[in-house]
C-alpha cells in the first residue's frame, strides 16, 4: 500500500464510520468519489515482482564509509533520537493512523464546515473539549504503535535486528520518541480546527482563560500517552487485537470515571483522559487543568516505563518510574482535591448574585439582557437579534431582564460552592433565564423566550421535562407571532413550522423543537394553532400589532381562545384544534 | 591465519534433539565454508556464532570477546554482519529503508554518513537502481541481494551467512563469489551453503557438519583429496558403489570403493562432501540430475 492508499483508506474508514453514526448523507455522497480515487491508486499501485535486474559490481566503491566502529554514532541516544525519526515517519504512513488522521478530519468537517453553526459557546470551553476532539486519534495511535512494535516479528526480521548491537530495550526508547508525529499531528488538527472554526463559526465568542494552555496540554499528553500505551503492549502482549482491545477497555474506564456521581458533581472527572464539562459556561468553574495535566503527563510516564521494563531493568529506569508513580500520586490528589476557597467563593456569588457580576444592554427600554463578561462579544448578537421582538412587546408587559444564570441542579457543582451558595436561587421573578450558548442555535430560543414570557407561557418544561399544551390558546398564537417579529417571511414561516410537517402524529405536529433524544420542548401547540400563527403572518403587522395593544390582558388569558384572536385580526376560525396529550421530552 | 573464532564443546539441543554436539572448531580470516545435509545443525551453529542463539554448553570466543556476557556480545554485534537462512522483509520498505533500518541498529547514528553507506552496500549488490522500490515488489532474487547488502554494513570483521546464494541464478551466485572476495576481503567469512562448488570457490576452508557434530575441517582440497581414489566413471551403474548417478555425458560417476580396473577420476570437493556423508545422501544424489 502506497502513501495516498494509505492516507484514502483512513479517510473512507473515517468517513464511513462517520456516516454511520451521524446518519449524515452529505457524508455518504463524499465516500463515492473518495472511494473510487483509492481504486483508482490500489488497482495502479497493484503489479507484478519487478524482473530480476543485472548485478554489476564494476566501478562501485569497495571502501566502506566508515569501517565497523566510529560511525558518528552518539550512544544508544542518538540511535534511539534516529529510531525515533524513522519510526515517525512509519508511523505517519500507518494506515492505522491515517483513520486517526481520518477522523480528525472528519472532526473539522462535522463541526466546522458541515455544521458550524453549532458552535455557539464560548472559546474557552470549545477549547476544554481539546482532550475528546484528539482522542479519536490516540486510539488509532495506540493500534499504530503497537503494530509498529511487533512489526520485526510479524515480519520475521527479528533475528537480523536482535543481533545488531542496538539494545532492545534502546528500540523501545526510539518506538516511544516517535511519539512526536501524534503530538505534532494532533497540534496541526487542533490548529486547524480552530482556524476553520474561526472563519465558519461565528457564533463562538470570547477570549481564551489561562486554563484553556492547560486544557490543550493535556490533550497533546493525549498523544503521547497513546504512543507509549500501544507500545508497552507491544512489547508485552504481541497479540494485534490487544491495543484494540486496550483502546476499548480505555474508553469505558474513561467514561466510568467521568460518570462517577451520575448527574451531581464528580470529583474524580479530572482522572479521565476526556473529563467531562459539567459546567455550563467556563465562569462557573475553577478546573485543575495543571493537575490533569500533569496526571497525563505521569501516567505516560508510568506506561513507557513499562515498555522499557520489558528489555532492561535498573535503578535508573526503576527511579523514572517512581518519580511517574510519584508525580501521578501527587497530580491525582491534586486533581481531585477542593479548589482554593477565594474560587469557590467566587463561583459561588456568580451562581447566587449573578446581576453583580454582569454586563447588561438594553433594549428598547423594556427588556435587558446580562451576560457574564466572558460572554459580552454575544451579547450585541443577542441583543440584535432579540431587539424586534422586545420592540412589538406592548408596555403592558413591563420590564423584564433576560440574565445568563446558572441554570443547573446545584448538585453539580463541587461541595465546597455550595456551601457558600445564598439560596434560593430560583427567585428571579422577572428574569427570563437566558439557556445556554450552544443551545442558541439560530437564537430561536431567545426570541421565542421573550414572546413566551411576555404572554405568561414558560420558558422551560418542568421538573417532570413535561411541556405546557397551549393547543387553541390565543396566547400561544401571540407568542409565536411576537417571537418572528424582524425576520424575512420565508424565515418566519420556517420558524413556525414543525421540522416535520408530514408527521401523522398530532404531538409531533404541534412541536415546533422536534420530538427525540435531547428535545425538551417548553411549549407545544397544535397544527391548526401553527395554520393560524402563519395566516397572521401574512396580515399586515401593524393591524395584527393594533389588535394585541387594544386586548393584551384578554390575549395572554388562557381562557381566550385562537378562533377568537383569528376573529379579531379579521382571519377565519382555524378549530378545531387537536387534543395534543403532553408527552415529556427525552434529556440528552 | 588469525584465529577469531573459536568454539569448544560447544553443545545446542532443542528438548530431546541434539542439535550441535560438543562442537569443537577455530577458523579466522577468509572464508569458512559449513557444509552438512539439512538438520545437521549449521544454522544452530551459525546462529550460535551470531550472537542470535546461547549455546547449552561449551565455550565460545568470537573476536576477542565472550558472547556471553552482555558486553561480549555487544562487542561482537559491533563488527558482525549476519544473513539469518530466512531474512524477513518489511514488504511496505523500500530496499534503501530496510538497509538503513538496519544501519541505525548498528548504531549508524550519523544520517549523512548512513545514507552514503546504504547507497554503498546496495550499490555492491546491484540494487541502485531499484533501491526505493518497495521490498514486495522485488524478486526473491532481489530480496536475498538486499539481506545480503544489510550484512555487508560496515564491512564488518565476521560475517555469517547462511545459505547466502539460496534463490539467487547462476550469474548472481558468481556476482555473489566476486563481492565476497573483495567487499569481506579481509573479515572472518562463514558461509553456510549446499553448493560445494561455491566452498570450492569460495572457501579457503570448509567445515562438515553431520549430526550435530564435526565430521571434517580443513582446505576444500584436502575434502577432495578425502575422496581420492574413490570416484570412478564406467558406462553403466555399479551396484557396489556407495553413491552413483548419470553425469551429463550419459556416464554414471561413481563413489565408493572402485572395482579393479576402474576408470578412477580425480575427485571434487562434492565428491568428498558426498562420501563423508555417506548413505545419508544416497536417496537424494541416485537419481539423474
Amino acid at each position: 500500500m502506497n502513501r495516498a492508499q494509505t492516507l484514502a483508506l483512513g479517510l473512507i474508514v473515517a468517513l464511513v464510520v462517520g456516516a454511520s453514526i451521524t446518519g449524515s448523507p452529505s457524508l455518504v455522497l463524499m465516500i463515492v468519489p473518495v472511494l473510487l480515487l483509492a481504486l483508482i491508486w490500489t488497482l495502479r499501485g497493484s503489479g507484478r515482482p519487478m524482473p530480476e535486474t543485472g548485478w554489476s559490481t564494476v566501478g562501485v566503491a569497495e571502501d566502506p564509509v566508515v569501517r565497523n566502529g566510529s560511525r558518528g554514532n552518539g550512544g544508544a541516544l542518538a540511535t534511539a533520537g534516529a529510531l525515533g525519526r524513522v519510526e515517525g515517519g512509519l508511523l505517519f504512513w500507518s494506515p492505522w493512523f491515517a483513520i486517526g488522521i481520518g477522523f480528525s478530519a472528519l472532526i473539522v468537517l462535522m463541526f466546522a464546515v458541515l455544521f458550524p453553526g453549532e458552535n455557539n459557546q464560548a472559546w474557552a470551553e470549545l477549547v476544554q473539549m481539546s482532550p475528546w476532539f484528539v482522542h479519536p486519534l490516540v486510539g488509532m495511535v495506540v493500534v499504530a504503535s503497537h503494530r509498529a512494535v511487533t512489526r520485526s516479528v510479524r515480519d520475521g526480521t527479528e533475528e537480523v535486528f536482535g543481533v545488531c548491537p542496538t539494545r532492545p530495550d534502546t528500540r523501545t526508547i526510539g518506538h516511544l520518541v516517535a511519539a512526536w508525529v501524534p503530538l505534532v499531528v494532533a497540534a496541526v488538527f487542533l490548529a486547524t480546527f480552530a482556524a476553520a472554526l474561526l472563519v465558519r463559526a461565528p457564533g463562538l465568542h470570547g477570549g481564551l482563560t489561562a486554563d484553556n494552555v492547560g486544557d490543550v496540554v493535556g490533550a497533546l499528553l493525549l498523544c503521547l500517552g497513546g504512543a507509549a500505551l500501544g507500545v508497552a503492549l507491544g512489547r508485552w502482549i504481541r497479540f494485534g487485537l490487544v491495543p484494540i482491545v486496550a483502546v476499548v477497555g480505555v474508553a469505558f474506564l474513561s467514561t466510568g470515571i467521568s460518570g462517577i456521581g451520575g448527574h451531581g458533581w464528580n470529583p474524580f472527572v479530572q482522572l479521565s483522559t476526556a473529563p467531562t464539562i459539567e459546567a455550563p459556561s467556563p465562569v462557573f468553574a475553577d478546573r485543575p487543568v495543571t493537575a490533569h495535566a500533569l496526571w497525563i503527563a505521569a501516567l505516560t510516564g508510568i506506561v513507557a516505563v513499562v515498555a522499557v521494563l520489558r528489555h532492561r531493568r535498573d535503578r535508573l529506569l526503576l527511579m523514572v518510574g517512581g518519580g511517574a508513580v510519584a508525580l501521578a500520586l501527587v497530580a491525582g490528589i491534586g486533581a481531585t482535591s477542593e479548589m482554593p476557597a477565594a474560587s469557590a467563593a467566587r463561583i459561588a456569588d456568580l451562581v447566587s448574585r449573578p446581576e453583580a457580576h454582569q454586563d447588561c444592554a438594553d433594549l428598547t427600554g423594556r427588556v435587558e439582557v446580562c451576560v457574564f463578561p466572558l460572554h459580552a462579544e454575544y451579547l450585541d448578537r443577542v441583543v440584535a437579534d432579540a431587539s424586534p421582538v422586545a420592540a412589538a412587546l406592548p408596555a403592558e408587559v413591563g420590564r423584564v431582564t433576560i440574565r445568563q444564570v446558572y441554570g443547573r441542579s446545584t448538585e453539580q457543582l463541587p461541595p465546597e460552592v455550595r456551601r457558600r451558595l445564598i439560596l434560593p436561587l430560583d427567585d428571579r421573578p422577572r428574569e427570563i433565564p437566558l439557556k445556554e450558548f450552544d443551545e442558541l442555535g439560530t437564537f430561536t430560543g431567545v426570541r421565542r423566550d421573550l414572546a413566551q414570557f411576555a404572554v405568561g407561557l414558560p420558558t422551560a418544561p418542568d421538573d417532570a421535562l413535561m411541556p405546557m399544551v397551549a393547543a387553541g390558546q390565543a396566547r400561544g398564537v401571540v407568542a409565536l407571532w411576537l417571537s418572528v417579529r424582524g425576520l424575512e417571511r420565508a424565515d418566519q414561516l420556517r420558524r413556525t413550522t414543525v421540522p416535520n410537517p408530514d408527521a401523522t402524529d398530532p404531538f409531533e405536529q404541534a412541536s415546533l423543537d422536534g420530538v427525540g433524544q435531547c428535545s425538551v420542548p417548553s411549549v407545544v401547540w397544535s397544527a391548526q394553532d401553527l395554520a393560524a400563527v402563519r395566516a397572521m403572518i401574512d396580515l399586515d403587522e401593524e393591524v395584527v400589532a393594533a389588535a394585541l395593544e387594544s386586548g393584551w390582558e384578554r390575549w395572554i388569558d388562557p381562557t381566550t381562545g385562537t378562533d377568537e384572536l383569528l376573529e379579531a385580526v379579521g382571519l377565519p376560525p382555524a378549530g378545531p384544534y387537536d387534543i395534543i396529550q403532553p408527552r415529556p421530552g427525552e434529556g440528552c | 591465519m588469525t584465529r577469531t573464532v573459536s568454539l569448544q564443546e560447544l553443545t545446542k539441543a532443542f528438548g530431546a534433539t541434539v542439535a550441535v554436539a560438543g562442537v569443537d572448531l577455530e577458523f579466522g580470516s577468509g572464508v569458512t565454508g559449513l557444509l552438512g545435509p539439512n538438520g545437521a545443525g549449521k544454522t544452530t551453529l551459525m546462529r550460535i556464532v551470531a550472537t542470535a542463539m546461547a549455546a547449552d554448553s561449551g565455550r565460545l570466543e568470537v573476536l576477542g570477546h565472550d558472547p556471553t556476557t552482555a558486553s561480549g556480545r555487544l562487542e561482537v554485534r559491533r563488527r558482525l554482519g549476519y544473513l539469518p537462512q530466512e531474512p524477513g522483509f518489511h514488504r511496505n520498505f523500500s530496499a534503501f529503508d530496510f538497509v538503513d533500518y538496519v544501519a541505525i541498529l548498528k548504531e549508524w547514528g550519523d544520517r549523512r554518513l548512513r545514507h552514503d553507506e546504504v547507497r554503498r552496500v546496495l550499490a555492491l549488490v546491484g540494487l541502485e537502481a531499484v533501491m526505493h522500490k518497495k521490498i514486495g515488489r522485488l524478486s526473491g532474487g532481489m530480496r536475498r541481494r538486499v539481506a545480503i547488502a544489510q550484512a555487508l554494513l560496515g564491512s564488518p570483521d565476521l560475517l555469517v551467512l547462511d545459505e547466502p546464494t539460496a534463490g539467487l541464478d547462476p550469474e548472481q551466485r558468481l556476482r555473489f563469489r566476486e563481492l565476497l572476495g573483495t567487499a569481506a576481503a579481509d573479515a572472518t567469512v562463514l558461509l553456510s551453503t549446499h553448493q560445494t562448488d561455491d566452498v570450492a570457490a569460495l572457501c579457503q576452508r570448509v567445515v562438515v557438519l553431520l549430526g550435530g557434530r564435526v565430521a571434517f575441517a580443513g582446505a576444500p582440497a584436502d575434502l577432495a583429496q578425502h575422496a581420492d581414489g574413490r570416484v570412478w566413471i564406467a558406462p553403466t551403474r555399479d551396484t557396489r558403489a556407495e553413491l552413483a548417478w548419470v553425469t551429463g555425458d550419459g556416464r554414471v560417476r561413481h563413489i565408493g570403493v572402485p572395482p579393479s580396473g576402474a576408470e578412477l577420476v580425480p575427485p571434487t570437493v562434492e565428491d568428498g562432501y558426498l562420501l563423508l556423508a555417506g548413505q545419508a545422501a544416497k536417496p537424494a544424489m541416485a537419481e539423474p540430475s
